[in-house]
């Protein structure tokens, strides 16, 4: 009764918070809305969608023992507390993609994003992150690549693993830039961020030789200078002589960043991966429980409209219409297919009970989406123009602040120069005009949130905050990735040369570390030097091959469900894939045919190299104009490469539906045989 | 009194699991129920090789 009576007033709730956020036109309506729809639809999905996937698709069984229980060998296999694997599985699923992805989308208004947020999440991202959480569970941990191998053959496999490896490049080549651009000429951010690194150095030396095991004492020491390091940046900021050190403009910023990506590869883990793993796990967890807590304090009304004339596809932050481009901008948050990664290898690992399965893969995705959520709150109650001012290259808007200025007034979205002046003051930085990527004017909408909740007078100490906040997660995925990627490459060189698949043999990991690095830092590169921002071009191209990944965890999944005894249930992973595969093609295919040199890479190719020839273009960026030529046409060839492999494995999926319908035999999808569990609360789950 | 002591523990094993603070008492656990025979690692040598194995897969998404 109690159960019913709570399910009818998430109902209610959630009804009411969609209703007053659909029927509010012309008025702002207030953030906390949005934050009341999510928590109640998340909920919803779990209480009946996934209970229902639990129960009658996938037929979690408790009595069944998991992998962690059968072969425990008390590490990386050791069946854990349900909740201590929740908390593991979020903090490895939670990353930059869900605060940069909404931001960006906010251009075309706070309605779009949010509902694609919701529903893709429910119905999509949640659903693919439980059922490969399922599948490998059942599968003694397989990894993504291998259970694609064993259920779609050789290419399903090959496709997944060139499919990983490239948005591994795309991600930390987008994921740099967007520190890039908050660091560029901003000596207080790069000071911060340099910090870090020595930081988790002494965090790393701390935990493995003074107090071996004590990781507590170690992030906590590893926290407080972190905050001394935001503080003391502040100071550098301010100091004639220091400031000039770290004052550097966007290219030389890149070489650092790729230095220092190249060196975190080669060095050993425990001195600088894993304690910055530490650290910003900790102070991920922190910011987004702040971050709830002060939506909820200050409740701010959203600035922007629910719906802007961008939907279009004149928006300056990127090109493109509403369809499909919402939906491949927010691609975590929504559905990523990177969480299949994690869910397939690392936590099946340590699930103790197939009843956990639900709200390991489920809910910490639904916590995922939430941060979504409210990184669109921090976008959406930024006053449209100043968003605008900060997320948009000059170029679109006019080439230089004042012509900015005019031409956002003009649409509709009146911001000025003082404004944006006394903005810059107040949080430390010299401009906040184009400042692209996402992370600055995210970081002035939740400086703004906390300034007003825990205090107005530190808003520049918040900004700087947040920046080094998003900074360190950005770091750290371009740690992990490089390490992943150089580990692929070493797999797969050593098919032709055996010795270089010795992953500890120092000539190698130099050779790979830096081949991965080159690959990246090439996209990175170009970003930089674009006159219209990287973003614009990077972007999408990362929100296509994270689609395409999920696309494939999809596809796999499908076939899995298409092979058991009730292959019609396959609908709850063939629906969203059928979703996926008609955004990411169409996206594709619009990236790399239209004909607006904004949106189609090989029009922005000809555009750029028909200026070159007249002569029109300014000497700085005729300079450059070659590279970015090969550029976008390479970037039309990856998006070819993309859509190429996305279709390969979804003829592969038919393949297996057309002789499931026909009733021909296929293969059975190998999942390790039943062994009743010995644990006490087996049965209960 | 005896559920707030219940809650208190469990709180205290949630933090040392999600922490991994426990991770090499638990270890040792292990050790002693599964493979008596084995002597087990110091809590140095422990967290040295359970460190780099954990880093040789994809561990955190974007």
């Amino acid at each position: 009764m109690l159960k019913k009576l709570l399910g009818l007033s998430l109902a209610g709730g959630a009804a009411i918070s969609v209703g007053a956020i659909a029927v509010s036109r012309g008025e702002p309506i207030n953030a906390l809305w949005l934050l009341v729809a999510g928590v109640c639809i998340y909920t919803l999905g779990y209480r009946f969608y996934a209970a229902w996937i639990e129960a009658h698709v996938l037929s979690c069984d408790p009595t069944r023992a998991t992998p962690a229980e059968r072969l425990d060998n008390g590490r990386d296999f050791h069946p854990t507390p349900r909740w201590v694997v929740f908390g593991h599985h979020f903090a490895a699923i939670a990353g930059p993609g869900p605060l940069v992805g909404p931001t960006l989308a906010a251009q075309f208004g706070y309605l779009p994003g949010t509902l694609w947020i919701l529903i893709g999440s429910v119905l999509g991202g949640c659903v693919q992150d439980m059922v490969v959480l399922f599948a490998s569970t059942r599968r003694d941990g397989r990894t993504l690549g291998q259970m694609a191998r064993e259920e779609l053959g050789s290419i399903g496999g090959t496709a997944a693993l060139l499919g990983t490896l490239a948005i591994m490049v795309i991600l930390i080549a987008v994921l740099s830039l967007v520190v890039v651009n908050a660091m560029k000429h901003s000596p207080w951010a790069t000071s911060t961020v340099f910090a870090t690194i020595p930081i988790a150095v002494v965090v790393g030396l701390y935990m493995r030789h003074l107090r071996p095991g004590h990781v507590v004492e170690g992030s906590v020491l590893g926290v407080t200078l972190l905050i001394g390091a935001v503080v003391g940046g502040g100071w550098v900021d301010h100091h004639e002589s220091w400031r000039v050190y770290f004052d550097h403009d966007g290219t030389t910023l890149a070489w650092f960043v790729m230095g220092y990506g190249f060196l975190a590869a080669i060095l050993p883990v425990w001195l600088l991966l894993a304690p910055r793993d530490y650290l910003s796990t900790y102070l991920k967890l922190g910011v987004i429980v702040l971050l709830a807590v002060a939506i909820v304090v200050i409740h701010p009304d959203l600035r922007m409209p629910a719906l802007t004339r961008f939907v279009d596809g004149t928006g300056p932050v990127f090109a493109g219409k509403l369809f499909p481009f919402v939906f491949i901008t927010i691609a975590c948050g929504a559905i990523s297919g990177f969480h299949s990664l994690i869910s397939s290898g690392t936590t099946p690992k340590m699930l103790r009970n197939e009843g956990d399965i639900r709200l390991v893969g489920y809910g910490s995705m639904a916590l995922e989406s939430l941060v979504a959520i409210m990184a669109m709150i921090a976008a959406t109650l930024l006053e449209p123009g100043v968003y605008f001012a900060i997320n948009s290259p000059l170029a679109a808007l006019g080439g230089s602040a004042e012509a900015a200025v005019n031409t956002l007034s003009q649409w509709g979205f009146p911001v000025t120069l003082e404004t944006m002046q006394s903005l810059a003051n107040q949080v430390g930085e010299s401009t906040l005009f184009a400042r692209t990527g996402g992370a600055p004017s995210l970081a002035v909408g939740m400086a703004s949130i906390f300034a007003s909740t825990f205090g107005g007078a530190m808003i520049a100490i918040w900004y700087h905050f947040a920046i080094m906040f998003e900074a360190i997660f950005i770091l750290t995925t371009l740690d992990a990735g490089t390490r992943v990627g150089r580990f692929m490459l070493q797999d797969t060189l050593s098919h032709l040369w055996k010795p270089i698949g010795r992953t500890s043999w120092y000539p190698s990991v130099v050779l790979t570390s830096g081949l991965i690095v080159a690959a990246w830092g090439y996209f990175l590169y170009i970003g930089v030097t674009d006159p219209n921002g990287g973003i614009n071009i990077l972007w999408p191209l990362f929100g296509i091959s994270n689609q395409m990944l999920a696309a494939i965890a999809l596809s796999v999944m499908t076939a899995v469900l298409l092979k058991g005894h009730r292959p019609w249930r396959a609908m709850i992973t063939a629906a969203p894939l059928l979703w996926l595969s008609v955004v990411t093609s169409s996206a594709a295919w619009l990236k790399i045919t239209s004909d607006n040199p904004k949106i189609g890479f090989l029009a922005g190719a000809r555009d750029l190299a028909d200026k070159l020839a007249a002569g029109t273009l300014p000497p700085e960026k005729a300079a450059v104009a070659g590279k970015i030529i090969f550029n976008q046409q390479l970037d039309a060839v990856l998006a070819g490469i993309f859509l190429t492999v996305l279709w390969l494995v979804l003829i592969d999926v038919c393949v297996v539906l057309v002789r499931r319908v026909r009733g021909d035999s296929v293969d059975p999808s190998p999942e390790t045989p039943y062994v009743r569990s010995l644990l006490p609360e087996a049965g209960h789950g | 009194m005896v559920d707030l002591q219940r809650h208190w523990r469990r709180i205290v094993e949630f933090l040392s699991g999600a922490t991994g603070e426990g991770a090499y008492e638990r270890y040792c656990l292990h050790l002693r129920d599964a493979h008596p025979e084995r002597a087990a690692p110091s809590k140095a040598e422990f967290f040295r090789d359970g460190q780099t194995e954990r880093w040789d897969g994809v561990r955190r998404c974007c």
